[in-house]
């Protein structure tokens, strides 16, 4: 077993303006009165509701379901990020490796080096380790001399290559990715591809969220999908996308998320 | 090395090797900031010291006058009550944003979220040291150092700093739970800054001296100033600032203890 979940359940608040005043706070905690639940301007979010599964050494699931479905919350669990109200997720120890936010902590008036140097930071690698990837990195990224610029003048792909070549560059025993990575020109995303490829080779297991059923099919043997924070389904990726055929009423949910960029 | 808070586990990562990932990620991070700020400018840092010298001298000329001191002995002392303040004052300000400003990592990535308290007390004791060497300059040039003092104050300026660390963390904690907190930081500060003993001497403020040393911020000032200046220290000021560390240290842990799952929902 690489990676499981046992009965996971996520809640988190969602706050509004008012619950983040100090002094609502405070008349609120002075009032004698009951206390009004609606008042709080806080929402509790069931993100997600008794996941369960286990993967074995090697597998690759694909995460599916409409946005709001709970697979980022379930990836950022399945990271460490967010800690289950309930229930409790087993990696036995491994290393794992994020890959959802692009703009994670980027400092737009440092340069591509100073940033690849602390993006490597942020993803808990020391000097010395950046520093003997940094030269492949730099390769992979094509940024050439633009490495020592800051990356304020860096256009989107740039930066996008920049990021992707630092989160690759080292080998986790888990993977997980939200979406595919839309970075630059058609030919960096080959070399992308061949990338992601090596490296879920190497690893223990990967978790990919994706509303494209076509690269689930490619990548994955797992098939996960959800739907309000619980699995719907749960088993090998052929055998699901047929139930799924089976059950129009989720594909047509499923069908209007596959859009560029959703 | 890899930071063991990388893996999830069941057991979760000890605290002691959480506690070092996050130290070397906290001066990593703050070597970075300082270095941004030397980016293109030709004093970088020295800035803050070039203001707070001008702050200095500009003061001392007028107040010397008004208190009746030599001017000599009241840069000295200004500029060296001067240099803490500016200490303090900046790290209990940018506590407040610590997590906030790194709502990005703590969201994408699970570090330790110390790291992010470390970031601000290292990136200000960087800033500090540079004025330290200003001071140390004025005092020579004054005549007013007085050699034996200064391996005590600087000693004193480590208890200063673990006495800031829990401030920092419970104040991180509280400004990205309540927005209103950074705000409320700064104004308290400024206010405090006229009731502490910077720009006058506690013992020319007749009638107010119960006052006086019932405030922290004298004693978190004194540790530093009075050997430095071969004044007399009272044992209340190791007392006191010794008191605020372990008292901190405990709410601290309590804090981080209940809050440490909660603030990533909250940035």
């Amino acid at each position: 077993m690489a990676l499981s979940a046992h009965e996971v359940c996520l809640e988190y608040p969602v706050y509004g303006i008012a619950a983040r005043s100090l002094r609502r706070a405070v008349v609120r905690g002075l009032s004698v009165g009951g206390r009004m639940g609606q008042d709080h301007n806080m929402v509790v979010v069931r993100a997600l509701n008794g996941v369960t599964f286990t993967l074995n050494e090697g597998d690759r699931l694909g995460l599916m379901g409409h946005n709001g479905s709970g697979k980022s919350s379930l990836l950022r669990t399945l990271a460490g990020i967010y800690k289950p109200t309930s229930g409790h997720i087993d990696s036995s120890g491994a290393v794992i490796s994020t890959f959802f936010d692009v703009g994670l902590g980027l400092d737009v008036e440092a340069t591509g080096r100073e940033n690849i140097f602390l993006l490597g930071m942020y993803r808990g690698k020391t000097y010395a380790e950046i520093k003997a990837a940094f030269e492949g990195i730099v390769e992979f990224s094509g940024l050439g001399s633009f490495i020592d610029l800051p990356i304020k003048t860096y256009s989107s792909g740039m930066i996008g290559r920049m990021m992707f070549s630092v989160a690759t560059a080292f080998q986790p025993d888990i993977l997980l990715m939200d979406e595919w990575l839309s970075t630059g020109d058609a030919e960096f995303m080959i070399k992308a591809e061949e990338r992601i490829l090596e490296l879920v080779t190497k690893a223990r297991a990967m978790v990919f969220a994706s509303h494209a059923p076509d690269l689930i099919r490619r990548f994955c043997n797992r098939l996960l999908v959800l739907h309000h924070g619980e699995v719907l389904h749960f088993g090998e990726t052929s055998e699901v996308l047929e139930a799924m055929s089976a059950a129009p009423h989720v594909v047509e949910q499923l069908g209007s998320e596959v859009v560029p960029g959703s | 090395m890899t930071f063991p808070g990388m893996a999830v586990s069941k057991a979760g990562p000890s605290a002691p090797s959480e506690l070092r990932a996050a130290l070397s990620l906290g001066w990593l991070m703050a070597l970075h900031d300082t270095r941004m700020r030397y980016r293109g400018s030709i004093l970088g840092p020295l800035w803050l010291t070039a203001n707070l010298a001008a702050t200095g001298l500009g003061v001392s000329f007028m107040y010397a006058a008004l208190f009746h001191i030599p001017y000599q002995t009241y840069l000295a002392y200004l500029m060296t009550g001067l240099v803490v303040w500016a200490f303090v004052f900046q790290v209990l300000s940018e506590a407040s944003t610590a997590f906030i400003a790194a709502a990005g990592v703590i969201r994408n990535v699970r570090l330790p979220l110390l790291s992010h308290v470390f970031r601000v007390l290292f990136r200000q004791a960087i800033i500090m040291a540079h004025n330290l060497l200003v001071l140390i300059l004025i005092l020579v040039l004054t005549g007013q150092l007085h050699p034996w003092g200064i391996v005590p104050a600087f000693l004193n300026l480590f208890l200063v700093a673990i006495a800031l660390l829990p401030a920092i963390a419970i104040l991180a904690m509280l400004g990205v739970r309540f927005r209103d907190v950074p705000q409320i930081v700064t104004n308290l500060l400024q206010f405090i800054m006229f009731l502490t003993p910077i720009f006058w001497r506690a013992e020319d403020a007749s009638g107010r001296g119960a006052f006086i040393y019932s405030n922290p911020f004298y004693h978190l000032i004194a540790l530093f100033r009075q050997p430095l200046l071969g004044g007399p220290l009272a044992w209340q000021s190791y007392a006191v600032v010794g008191g605020i560390a372990v008292v901190g240290l405990v709410i601290a842990a309590l804090a981080f203890r209940w809050g440490r799952d909660r603030i990533v929902f909250w940035v």
